[in-house]
């Protein structure tokens, strides 16, 4: 067991590891026994090996820390906790002032969001008394779909505008939709915000209109239908 | 082993070994004096006590000597390993049992033992070794043999991991540990001369 096996075999280091198996830790530790050059090189080992912790210890020790860690730092400081809670202070306001918002334009949209009511419009000489076509207002919001009946001609597309009965001088139109076509069973769908109805009697006029028709020839009546509106 | 270095060891622990038994109390000193600083580590490294280890060095030659005093040695060119196996059985013995019997020690014994303060690598202190260490690794010009001692000594990576890694044969790794053990050597033992170094007027 020379200096060049030694070296070769890493003994020294294994030795310190513990690392050589029972054999070989039995010769080698008769060999340095005995040999004052092989045990200036186990305690030189030893040193060094002790000697690199301590180094690296004190390197990492002086190492700076990291911006990350400069800014936890700087987030445990009293400043940063005064910001903060101002941080949070206005972003509350804030919300709260946005919710207010929320909840105004809810109710200006009211009807863009409210529930869906369809009501298959039948002729009627007058809703006034029948009972049919009688729509009922209630207390929310809500988006009235009436579906009127094309008729047997067909037409490119139709029209169906809404005026309000009075008691007294000319209906008034309230609402009237453009540009209709049949869907679902051929059948045109007229949608009325119930924010614009109150209590009172009503009245559909649907027309027809044909895409080669020259612009003054005018929509052609089809229908007239009556509904009524009560609270 | 062919090592002639091994042959001149037999025959000098052989003739050490006949001449305690024949009672020659310089001989006891000399073998006492040639052995106790391997037993000293052996023991250290062992028992990871610094106190103990020295107990059970003065115990290893109690034992030893008593045997070598009456009967000699069936093998006494392998007194290293004789006396290397009483150590051991002595740390051993301390791991397993917590209320150890101690042997009486001689005092005469005690007083042959020399002291660790011979020992340049036992006096140097632990500052001194880091401040040599961080000499040495600022003097390898590689960054790859830096990281070869760092990753052996401080990650304890292996040497096969540490060679694939770095892309370096077994032979250079050998050698960049090699070199480094020796020159702190070297430097541990300038120290302590520096210490003992005396102006005299």
């Amino acid at each position: 067991m020379d200096e060049k096996y030694t070296n070769e075999n890493m003994l020294i280091e294994r030795y310190l590891e513990g690392a050589l198996s029972i054999e070989e830790q039995q010769a080698f530790e008769e060999q340095f026994l005995s040999s004052g050059e092989l045990l200036d090189q186990l305690e030189a080992a030893e040193r060094l090996q002790q000697g690199m912790h301590d180094v690296m210890a004190v390197q990492k020790a002086h190492i700076p820390e990291k911006a990350t860690s400069r800014v936890a730092a700087f987030m445990r400081t009293p400043h940063y906790a005064i910001a903060a809670s101002i941080l949070v202070l206005f972003a509350v306001g804030l919300s709260g002032a946005l919710m207010q918002e929320n909840a105004r334009l809810t109710e200006i949209n009211t009807d863009r969001v409210v529930p869906t009511e369809i009501i298959p419009l039948v002729t009627v000489r007058s809703a006034s008394d029948s009972g049919l076509n009688t729509l009922v207002l209630g207390d929310s919001a809500r988006q009235f779909v009436m579906m009127l009946d094309p008729g047997f001609e067909s037409f490119s597309h139709y029209r169906a505008t809404v005026y309000q009965l009075k008691r007294t001088g000319k209906p008034a139109m309230l609402w009237q939709v453009d540009e209709m076509l049949p869907g679902y069973e051929d059948m045109l769908a007229l949608a009325v915000p119930s924010s614009f109805l109150e209590p009172g009697d009503y009245q559909i006029q649907l027309e027809g209109w044909q895409d080669e028709w020259p612009t003054d020839h005018g929509f052609e009546p089809i229908d007239t239908k009556s509904f009524k509106i009560t609270k | 082993m062919n090592d002639p270095g091994y042959s001149e060891e037999r025959q000098a622990a052989s003739l050490l070994v006949s001449r305690v038994k024949n009672g020659e109390p310089a001989a006891e000193a000399a073998m006492v004096e040639r052995y106790s600083r391997g037993l000293r580590f052996l023991l250290r490294r062992k028992t990871r006590d610094t106190h103990l280890s020295e107990d059970l060095l003065q115990e290893t030659w109690a034992i030893a000597l008593v045997k070598i005093r009456a009967d000699g040695l069936d093998n006494p060119g392998r007194l290293a390993g004789y006396l290397s196996g009483i150590a051991n059985n002595l740390a051993l013995g301390e791991a397993r049992r917590a209320g150890r019997q101690r042997t009486t020690v001689n005092s005469d014994i005690v007083d042959l033992i020399p002291d660790s303060s011979s020992n340049p690598f036992r006096t140097v202190s632990r500052a001194e070794v880091c401040i040599e260490v961080r000499k040495l690794l600022d003097k390898l010009k590689k960054e790859r043999d830096r990281e070869i001692l760092k990753r052996f000594y401080v990650w304890e990576e292996d040497k096969e991991s540490i060679c694939r890694r770095l892309g370096v044969d077994g032979v250079h790794f050998n050698r960049v540990l090699f070199r480094a053990r020796q020159r702190l050597k070297s430097a541990i033992e300038a120290s302590d001369r520096r210490k003992h170094f005396k102006v005299v007027s």
